[in-house]
């Protein structure tokens, strides 16, 4: 930490004495070296790295399905029901005759997409309620939080199943259900954070310069609640699929022909006795993608906060 | 040579950690009398601590690893020892006193069960034995036996201390090893703690090494003393000639650092500088760059270890066999 | 102690009517109309109307919503089922000892492997071991616990024969339900207990204990283990919760008769009553998990037992832990 430059150092080297500028400046040099230092002990990680490279690799499988899957995911063919894997069909043909490994190809942007939009929903919604309940205090945070207790004494995914009863299926409304059960979550760490930062007094001396109450919290508060939100995140964005899987498995997510995985695994089951593959390939890439997301966020914490490391 | 109880012989503790090595401790000579008392005595950092668990057999392995020397207790080598023969000797003929009672006790068990515990895992007895030896042992450091069954979180600092010397001195150990033991107390129950120890260590004639940066501490209860630093003991001999006839430069420097009542001066004098980073020791003296008396051949050779009086030692180039150089 | 969980249960009371409150409102605003489930297609408009009086269904949402409350409070009544015309309370009687069964047996297999494990790999870290384990935990939390039920059933059911793929009667038949829905768990409990028992194994007081003389396997179970089991317990009674519910999966995959398939049919029917009752009665339950939890607390740490004998405001210690701790919990 000895990158800082000290202002009279500053002042002497540029000659100039603005204060605005030299923090600027600094600032961004130290973010910038901080930024590098976190890499740095994210890359000694090695199985972090794995998951991180996974992930980039699921990702662009998403970006490109047309590309590596031409075809589309519902080419039914009729003749050719429960092909076992070949090189023909890597991971073989489901009931209906459609290749099991463009499906899953294409499953990948769903799972994908439902994971980060509804922990976007669940993460939005918990930061603002976390930082009101934090900032404001008293009988709003009370409200807040007895409010958000009532929805953590729920088990997780009985929430987001009678959610999605209510809602009925769909894209949008199983993002809805599956996000809501992680709103606390995001609420508490906000929460927390907020009280541990708000009587700092840099705080105070935003306040005493007139900053809004809204610009305090953004602006100052926030961002020292980052790291645990991001990490939060990331590990949010693998149990949000393996939930939608889940929901889609009982059939109250999408339903088929949609190549969501959990919904492939609910096309396979009446044939498991026979046919494993049709089964085996969608839990696998349920799997991979999880454990990419969660050994990503446990390398990303433990970079991002080396105390906690043991 | 056959009094001697305790004899560390050329002890080397590394701690390796990534690619550094932390040469903590650097080929230590010291032995220990029956009876005696050796005040090991240096700054936070001289590896006090670690020659301490290195006796005891408790350095934290990895990273820690005694790389050469001997320990010679009885006669026997600690370090040639398996793991069940060192644990019939921690506790019963060596044990420690740690330096922060907070800590050094299991806040889920009674004190009274870590009492009886050191008694049962030594000593022939019954469970009911083991217990009323362990209310008899609260009692000698003062505290009433009624308390055998509260936890240490309902016992003040000075309290845990006395609690953990009585496991300490539970069974009647042959050598106390006392690491900083008042370092974390209040300055009137420092006093309090001392004192009980020295009574004790009378009571059940037992040895110590008492392990301090106080050498108030240490002119008021050691028989010897052996200032150490950066992982050597750089003087040592009778408690006389350290204090009338300190010889080393270091030494010299730390008793300048004690405020004295009779002088009157306005600033203490510090020893400028800081300890070398032990995973990055120069070749020759380790106190060579804070030295005053520094000279060319300092900075190259290792100082040996001369006798300037009998017993007493001191790694200096400014001294020769019987003396001056 | 008692008056501690005197307060205690008078906290949750305020919880469980937001339950009730939560529940019923995400039910009402659920499509479908009662009256046309029990009646069928064919019912004219007339039967409707008087189904839908009979029901209270005509109701505004407040007066339905205060009528439940009171039946609930006043005589344990958690409505009618739509389809069978049972009491929702008698169906949920009968029905949950099957779902607790196997979440209990499902949460003392993940205990049982996850604390083991955990040890092990503490006191051998960066052994062969620590890393398997700690890959194949990883493995397990990411597994959905439906598809390893599949598997499960694929590789000892189908192939090997061993084990049966449905039916909770027979001890025989727990043995993939619990084993494949506890696996999961025992995966964060295993992490959790490794990353505590690394925390206390750095700690004074087991250099203290093997100061003494003590035997390794003592100073593990004895000094380590009791100082590292709050945040264990925190980790296994949440996961108590979560396999309330996560049993709605297994109890699918293995046609096990419990408030899982009871709960999951009741959605496809629109049958709200039965759904409403399930998720209150595991949320209840839940919470109970969760006072039983606090006071497990208090038998391993005596520092928390005096809190809740001394202070009356005495829940402060065992909320900061569970805070603390519960950031480390994935879900």
């Amino acid at each position: 930490m000895n990158n800082t430059v000290s202002f009279k150092e500053y002042i002497l080297k540029t000659g100039t004495a603005s204060v605005q500028e030299y923090s600027a400046e600094n600032d961004n040099y130290v973010r910038k070296s901080q930024l590098r230092e976190i890499w740095g002990r994210f890359c000694k990680n090695k199985i972090a790295l794995l998951g991180l490279i996974c992930l980039l690799l699921l990702v662009a499988m998403a970006l490109f399905a047309d590309v590596i899957a031409p075809e589309g995911y519902d080419n039914q063919d009729l003749y050719n029901k429960f092909a076992l894997p070949s090189a023909e069909h890597w991971f073989g043909t489901d009931n209906v005759g459609r290749d099991i490994f463009d499906r899953v190809v294409h499953g990948s942007r769903i799972s994908l997409t439902v994971g980060m939009i509804s922990v976007s929903i669940a993460a939005v919604v918990g930061i603002l309620l976390g930082s009101i309940a934090g900032y404001y205090g008293g009988r709003t945070d009370n409200i807040i939080m007895r409010i958000l207790d009532v929805f953590m004494s729920v088990p997780g995914i009985l929430l987001s199943l009678s959610i999605a009863a209510a809602l009925g299926p769909g894209l949008f409304n199983l993002m809805i259900a599956v996000g809501i059960g992680s709103v606390p979550g995001y609420a508490r760490i906000v929460r927390a954070s907020i009280l541990s930062v708000k009587e700092q007094e840099y705080i105070e001396a935003a306040h005493c310069i007139g900053c809004s109450n809204a610009r305090i919290i953004f602006r100052h508060v926030l961002p020292n609640c980052l790291a645990p939100i991001i990490v939060q995140a990331t590990l949010g964005v693998a149990s949000a699929i393996l939930v939608a899987s889940s929901m889609s498995f009982l059939g109250l997510g999408l339903e088929p022909p949609i190549p969501e995985w959990g919904a492939m695994l609910s096309v396979g089951r009446p044939y498991i006795r026979d046919y494993w593959h049709l089964v085996a390939f969608p839990g696998i890439a349920i799997m991979i993608t999880v454990f990419s997301l969660n050994v990503f966020g446990d390398g990303l914490r433990d970079a991002l906060d080396p105390r906690l490391k043991q | 040579m056959s009094d001697k109880l305790l004899e560390i012989k050329n002890l080397s503790i590394h701690y390796f950690a990534d690619k550094t090595v932390f040469k903590a401790v650097n080929g230590v000579n010291l032995s220990l009398e029956r009876g005696q008392t050796v005040g090991l005595v240096g700054e936070t950092g001289a590896g006090k601590t670690t020659t301490a668990l290195g006796v005891m057999g408790l350095i934290p392995s990895p990273p820690g690893k005694v790389v050469s020397g001997e320990i010679l207790f009885e006669g026997k080598d600690l370090l040639k020892m398996s793991a069940s023969e060192m644990r019939k000797v921690r506790g019963k003929k060596i044990s420690m006193i740690f330096q922060d009672p907070m800590t050094a006790l299991n806040p889920v068990l009674t004190v009274g069960d870590q009492i009886t515990e050191v008694i049962k895992l030594h000593e022939k007895c019954s469970s009911l034995e083991a217990a009323a030896k362990a209310k008899e042992m609260l009692e000698m450091v003062g505290i009433p036996a009624e308390r055998f069954s509260e936890y240490p979180h309902q016992f003040s600092g000075g309290m845990k201390q006395r609690v953990v010397i009585s496991i300490a001195l539970a069974c009647r150990p042959e050598v106390i090893i006392a690491d900083e033991p008042t370092t974390a107390l209040d300055v009137t129950i420092q006093a309090q703690v001392l004192e009980l120890m020295t009574k004790l260590k009378k009571e059940i004639q037992t040895s110590m090494i008492l392990i301090t940066h106080d050498l108030g501490v240490v002119a008021e209860i050691c028989d010897k003393v052996a200032i150490m630093y950066a992982g050597e003991i750089i003087e040592f001999g009778d408690l006389e000639a350290i204090y009338d006839n300190t010889a080393h430069p270091y030494t010299i420097r730390l008793f300048g650092a004690i405020p004295d009542l009779e002088k009157d001066v306005d600033r203490l004098e510090p020893i400028m500088g800081l300890m070398p980073d032990p995973s990055n020791l120069a070749p020759g003296c380790r106190f060579c760059p804070r030295c005053a008396n520094r000279m060319p051949i300092c900075e190259t050779t290792p100082p040996p270890e001369v006798e300037v009086t009998p017993g007493h030692m001191v790694k200096c180039h400014l001294y020769k066999e019987g003396g001056l150089a | 102690m008692s008056r501690y969980i005197l307060k205690r249960l008078l906290m949750m009371i305020p919880v469980v009517i937001g339950v009730i409150v939560l529940v019923f409102t995400i039910m009402y605003f659920t499509p479908g109309d009662p009256a046309e489930i029990m009646l069928g297609e064919s019912a004219t408009p007339e039967q409707l109307a008087a189904k839908r009086a009979e029901l209270g269904t005509d109701q505004p949402y407040l007066v339905q919503l205060g009528n439940y409350i009171k039946k609930l409070v006043l005589h344990g009544d958690l409505g009618t089922s739509y389809t069978t015309g049972q009491s929702v309370t008698s169906e949920i009687v009968a029905k949950f000892p099957t779902t607790f069964k196997l979440a209990f047996m499902s949460v003392v297999v993940a205990v049982f492997i996850g604390v083991t494990a955990g040890v092990i790999s503490a006191t051998k870290q960066y052994s062969i071991f620590d890393h398997v384990a700690r890959v194949v935990a990883l493995f397990g939390v990411s597994m959905p616990s439906f598809w390893l039920g599949l598997m499960s059933i694929i590789v000892f059911s189908v192939n090997l024969g061993w084990f049966p793929s449905s039916g909770f009667d027979k001890p025989i038949q727990w043995v993939l339900p619990s084993l494949t829905l506890g696996f999961a768990s025992a995966g964060t409990i295993m992490r959790m207990t490794r990353s505590s028992m690394l925390e206390v194994i750095r700690q004074d007081y087991i250099r203290t204990a093997r100061s003494k003389g003590q035997t390794e396997w003592v100073v593990i179970t004895k000094h380590a283990l009791k100082n590292a089991l709050i945040p264990i317990i925190t980790v296994a009674g949440l996961q108590f919760g979560g396999l309330l519910g996560g049993s709605v999966l297994t109890e699918t995959i293995f046609s096990i008769p419990g408030i899982g398939t009871l709960m999951v049919t009741a959605i496809k029917q629109r049958n709200g009553p039965i759904v409403q009752g399930s998720v209150l009665f595991t949320a209840v339950v839940f919470s109970f998990i969760n006072l039983a939890v606090d006071i497990l607390y208090s038998f391993v740490d005596p520092r928390i037992r005096s809190q809740y004998k001394s202070k009356p405001k005495a829940d402060k210690v065992p909320k900061a832990v569970k805070a603390g701790k519960a950031g480390e919990v994935s879900e």
